[in-house]
């Protein structure tokens, strides 16, 4: 029996159409369809609904209508990357207080910095842990996650 | 008018010329500004000698260049007119106790005109390398001589204007080092830091694909199905990754080692398409190959050539937009076959034109580039042409797309007349 399990116990004690309208929405930006598929189904097991897009331009796109509570991006990605995107949604009142978590393969110190320091509230660094993502969220972002 | 002026005689080129301007020009003396050190010595020879002038002159294809000066307004004049340019010509310093007295000097315009010069004393600068590039050298309007004390000490402060030479060199030599170890060190992190990406997101999508398969937690039998396939392609991606680190490196310790035989460059071309087809398909890039007429057979190692045009046609696949085609091509050359592979994509400005084969470097670097990759391919590409004796050439117009061309030299003659 995994972590998940317990998680999804909790989960069971609610009734199925409280579960739907309480699970939070992540908006994700991953523009590798593997990496994509791997977070989608992650975060959908740790009790998320997810939107995925594949880069940042689309997901600036979506962020309006599909109001997210957090959002998760991916560093380089074609089109608009991780960074711009970042910042963009800082800069716009609608998603301004929207959590972001960068999720990237960019590892070193001074990256971390650098997504922090463009208003990110959180890092995780690829390979990330599918198992536990949920639970590294909410490590992060407490009860915004 | 009576033409008084006696005759003065310019001085004969030395034997060493060519070498010896070669190695003046490589202490990147000449047309700098005043310093210091060499001023100091002209200083003091002047105060020792006793003279009103005293010069670091450098004797330059048609000109002597004065490094130093005291006494003396002019940095440069004509070499023909040059009194240390007959100085240089031996190994001995040069004492001209009275230059109306001597022929080779009492007609020279400076002598009878200009600075009027009468005694000169110039020792040759003589490099560690063996060659005179000038000298040091104290100058008079009246006639004398040179006590040897004063000739010895004028031979100390030449030999000290060689060692101030030879720092100077010997600083921008080390600055420039710095530098290169300082762009290679960054060169370092760079690969680094491009390994350890291209390394995590496969590792990303293999290490999440099976915590998902092996935990049960995808109900859905389609998306165990692409989570089984993600793992075996990332997996697949690694493997590429470190074949061609290991490739990069053979090839730059020179230990590519072909396996030669004599093969159809059709049939090269064919393999390296089979193996694209897949990608171009899903990129939904057309791939044509343009009939080829009559070709000669080569000797060549058949999977390195292949994995050469194999990455060249991954590039034009990667740069070109949906619906566009990439075309390769083999034709007969005089001395071999060439290949070509063109695209529709961008383009390649003329300012990133040298960074193509440079390692880990990628035309777009930025964090929003649209093709991925390490950076290696063309280096892997150009080092398998080279070790074939081939060469790599690229055509581009931005916004006209690009050529990559391969020349590969024919193999030993195979077919031999009967006898």
């Amino acid at each position: 029996m995994g972590r998940d399990d317990a998680q999804g116990l909790r989960h069971a004690v609610l009734t199925y159409d409280v579960v739907v309208t309480t699970a939070k929405l992540i908006l994700l930006a991953e523009d590798d369809p593997d990496i994509q598929l791997v977070a989608r189904l992650a975060l959908k097991k740790a009790g998320y609904r997810v939107v995925a897009t594949s880069n940042g331009a689309e997901l600036l796109a979506r962020a309006a209508e599909e109001k997210p509570d957090i959002i998760i991006l991916d560093w380089m990605m074609p089109e608009m990357d991780g960074p711009t995107t970042c910042l963009k949604l800082r800069e716009n009142p609608d998603t301004a207080d929207v959590p972001i978590v960068f999720m990237t393969a960019k590892s070193q110190g001074f990256e971390i910095e650098r997504g922090l320091s463009l208003g990110a509230a959180g890092y995780i660094v690829k390979p990330f842990d599918a198992l536990t993502l949920g639970a590294q969220l909410r490590d992060l972002l407490g009860d915004r996650a | 008018m009576t033409d008084a002026t006696p005759p003065y005689q310019p001085a004969p080129v030395p034997p060493d010329e060519p070498a010896r301007l070669a190695e003046l020009h490589a202490y990147r003396i000449l047309d700098t500004p005043p310093e210091r050190a060499f001023d100091d010595l002209t200083a003091l020879a002047s105060s020792i000698a006793g003279t009103p002038i005293a010069l670091v002159s450098l004797i330059d294809a048609g000109r002597q260049w004065f490094k130093s000066r005291v006494g003396l307004d002019s940095t440069e004049t004509p070499r023909e007119i040059s009194f240390c340019a007959h100085a240089i010509l031996g190994s001995h310093p040069l004492v001209v106790e009275d230059a109306t007295r001597d022929p080779r000097f009492a007609g020279n315009p400076d002598v009878v005109g200009g600075e009027r010069i009468r005694f000169y004393s110039g020792t040759p600068l003589e490099s560690p390398g063996g060659h005179r590039l000038g000298t040091l050298c104290v100058i008079d309007r009246v006639p004398r001589t040179v006590s040897p004390q004063v000739g010895a000490a004028l031979n100390i402060i030449a030999r000290q204007v060689v060692t101030q030479l030879e720092l100077r060199k010997a600083g921008f030599e080390l600055r420039e080092q710095s530098a290169r170890l300082g762009a290679m060190s960054r060169m370092k992190d760079e690969f680094v830091s491009i390994v350890s990406h291209e390394l995590r997101t496969p590792l990303t999508a293999i290490k999440g694909s099976l915590q998902l398969l092996i935990e049960g937690a995808v109900d859905d039998e389609d998306e165990r199905a692409h989570l089984q396939t993600a793992a075996l392609s990332s997996t697949e991606r690694l493997i590429r990754l470190v074949n061609d680190i290991l490739d990069v490196s053979k090839i730059e310790a020179g230990a590519l080692q072909l396996r030669r035989r004599t093969v159809d460059p059709r049939t090269l071309v064919e393999t390296a398409v089979q193996g694209i087809a897949e990608v171009a398909r899903a990129a939904g890039v057309g791939l044509r190959v343009e009939p080829a007429g009559e070709l000669p057979t080569i000797d060549a190692d058949a999977d390195r050539v292949v994995q050469a045009l194999v990455n060249l046609m991954s590039n034009a696949v990667k740069v070109s937009r949906e619906g566009t085609t990439v075309v390769v091509g083999v034709t007969r050359e005089e001395d071999g076959v060439r290949f070509d592979v063109r695209d529709e994509g961008p383009g390649i400005p003329a300012e990133s034109m040298d960074r193509l084969f440079r390692k880990f470097s990628q035309l777009d670097s930025s964090d929003a580039r649209r093709v991925g990759g390490t950076g290696l391919g063309l280096v892997i590409t150009q080092g398998i042409v080279e070790q074939h004796g081939g060469r790599i050439s690229v055509e581009s117009r931005p916004g006209a797309g690009s050529t990559f061309t391969i020349h590969l030299p024919a193999g030993p003659a195979r077919s031999v007349a009967p006898v």
